[in-house]
């Protein structure tokens, strides 16, 4: 009687747009979000630095950071929607090629951390130990073409390497369980966390190991939009500038850079993020190298093996795609 | 004074009688995860113990209280969006049958929108403050309202609107003496399904991108593979859940006391 009505939710629902109307600087600050790729970690830390330190509001900068949960930041930068934003090379590509105009406008290291990643009990040493192995991946033709290379180039037979999607599941959990004998992840992040957290025998493979093979690339990098670039470009540079003295910290200092970290997300393991930050503190940049810049001939010869490879259709100019123009020397 | 006492009594009684059971039933089940999961020694990353997860929220229980705040405000904020917007498109339906026509198809259409779809753009068009997540809360909980209330206010005693129409009133005049009163049970009814669902729509929301909330906190724990804070976390929403539950039952219950002596009169 008192309840007539019983009703099903969807977990869709229309929006009645309505204006945003976000205001723009006051007293020569201005109001600058930043997009992560991820739940923050010691990639980030330069950012946290600069941001606990109050580099950015010294450079008339009021960040904020957000959190991504599923899709990056490219379409969110592209749309303007955010100012700045943390992406890598492998999406930056394809979103120019679909018409986003983000440009990479400095690395956050200088070359890629990645490797593949297995219990040291599958006797996985070298690219052609994959033969025979399972795959557990994200689904996608990048990570195809980059294993396929790897083990062909190192004398195996690639077309005996199995690949099941499985997501962002736990890996080790899963290679435990023995649904996959390897995984593509970071280096200074996961591995580490693996053999240095967690205290497991790990081999890895790792990509900066193998560049005869495969090509380099710029991962996690800093994103803008062309507009940005365009009409407020000492903004982007007083961003750079922050960020880079964040960065520097990090490398001289990993404990601050691990402080940081954790007082922004105190639900990081502190044992992971202090190690990673020992861990990146020497290559956060090349040895006398400013931080933060980026090479044509990576990007060049990566957007080749990305049309190879089939995540790009058509060519993408790579000049127009990243720029050094912002890094402080 | 005994009277007094034995009133007490008796309604102590009661309260148990109709307290007891639920809290028994949800102690045992806790006891049979508990249970399960240590004989058949289930991995904490696939189901964690209930004791695990009350020791992933000791661990780190000094973070989440910002973390619901944000959320918390953002479940409240929608939900009152969702309240008046829904009232006033009921009024209006029932008002008039040619803008109930027109607009239950999109009110339906509304429904099945994948918030995966809807997300980006919500980032696009309200940016990363609080706006997105409140018009998740607003666009999942304006539709039981509107639905509720609209039948509410188009259910009233047909006698009782020919008696009032007799005397002449206008529609207005009828709106507020004879279908407003009609009908907020069932605005309150439709507001309780709202309110179940506010606090997961402020979660959903904050996978759009956020700095601080329950679905942030979420995300973190995922990526760092803590199932047991994960867990914490569906605690946590589903005790704000029944908390705001609560609240809009006791609000029902001060804004229409008739309701409620009729009820317990015709126990």
């Amino acid at each position: 009687m008192r309840r007539r009505i019983a009703l099903l939710l969807a977990s869709g629902a229309l929006a009645l747009a309505s204006a945003c109307g976000d205001g723009g600087g006051n007293g020569g600050t201005s109001d600058v979000t930043l997009m992560l790729n991820w739940t923050p970690n010691n990639h980030h830390a330069g950012i946290y630095i600069a941001q606990a330190n109050g580099w950015y509001r010294d450079a008339g900068i009021n960040l904020t950071i957000v959190e991504p949960a599923e899709a990056g930041a490219d379409a969110v930068v592209g749309a303007g929607s955010a100012d700045f934003g943390i992406s890598q090379a492998e999406s930056v590509l394809p979103a120019r090629a679909a018409g986003a105009p983000v440009v990479a406008i400095g690395t956050l290291l200088p070359y890629n951390d990645s490797s593949l990643m297995a219990l040291a009990s599958t006797g996985i040493t070298r690219p052609r130990d994959l033969a025979g192995k399972k795959y557990g991946g994200y689904g996608g033709s990048l990570e195809r073409e980059l294993i396929n290379t790897l083990v062909q180039c190192d004398g195996g037979d690639p077309a005996r390497v199995s690949f099941v999607e499985v997501g962002n599941i736990d890996y080790l959990a899963g290679m435990d369980q023995g649904r996959f004998d390897f995984v593509w992840v970071f280096e200074g992040w996961d591995t580490l966390r693996a053999r240095a957290v967690v205290g497991r025998q790990i081999s890895s493979i790792k990509f900066v190991d193998h560049l005869n093979c495969i090509p380099d690339w710029y991962t996690p990098v800093i994103i803008t939009n062309e507009r940005m670039i365009r009409e407020r470009p000492a903004l982007v540079r007083r961003f750079m500038e922050a960020t880079a003295r964040g960065y520097r910290a990090a490398i001289d200092q990993p404990e601050v850079a691990a402080n940081a970290l954790l007082n922004a997300a105190p639900e990081l393991d502190e044992k992971l993020v202090r190690e990673s930050a020992a861990y990146h503190a020497p290559k956060y940049a090349k040895q006398g190298q400013a931080w933060g810049l980026q090479d044509g001939a990576v990007w060049t010869r990566f957007e080749a093996f990305l049309r190879q490879s089939g995540l790009l259709e058509e060519e993408v100019d790579v000049d127009d795609a990243f720029t050094n123009d912002f890094i402080p020397r | 004074m005994s009277a007094a006492a034995s009133t007490r009594d008796s309604r102590f009684a009661a309260a148990s009688r109709r307290y007891l059971p639920p809290a028994l039933f949800l102690a045992g089940l806790a006891v049979c995860w508990e249970v399960a999961v240590r004989s058949l020694d289930v991995a904490p990353w696939i189901l964690p113990a209930p004791s695990a997860v009350w020791a992933a929220f000791t661990d780190i229980g000094e973070v989440l209280p910002g973390h619901i705040a944000t959320t918390m405000t953002e479940a409240l904020l929608g939900l009152l969006i969702a309240a008046v917007a829904g009232a006033s498109i009921a009024a209006l339906i029932a008002s008039m049958p040619l803008a109930r026509r027109l607009t239950y198809p999109l009110l339906v259409l509304s429904q099945n929108i994948p918030l995966i779809v809807l997300a980006p753009l919500l980032v696009v068009w309200f940016g990363f403050g609080i706006e997105p997540k409140v018009a998740v809360v607003a666009l999942i909980g304006f539709f039981p309202i509107v639905v509720s209330t609209a039948e509410g206010l188009m259910r009233t005693d047909p006698d009782l609107v020919d008696l009032v129409r007799s005397t002449g009133a206008s529609r207005w005049q009828m709106l507020r003496a004879v279908r407003i009163p009609a009908a907020v049970p069932a605005f309150f009814a439709g507001l309780q399904i709202s309110t179940t669902y506010a606090v997961l729509g402020a979660v959903i929301g904050e996978w759009v991108g956020a700095t601080s909330g329950l679905g942030l906190f979420i995300t973190r724990s995922q990526t760092a593979f803590r199932t047991d804070r994960v867990f914490v976390a569906v605690v946590v929403i589903a005790a704000l859940s029944i908390a705001l539950f609560g609240l809009v039952h006791v609000i029902a219950r001060l804004v229409m006391p008739w309701q409620y002596a009729s009820e317990r009169e015709q126990r």
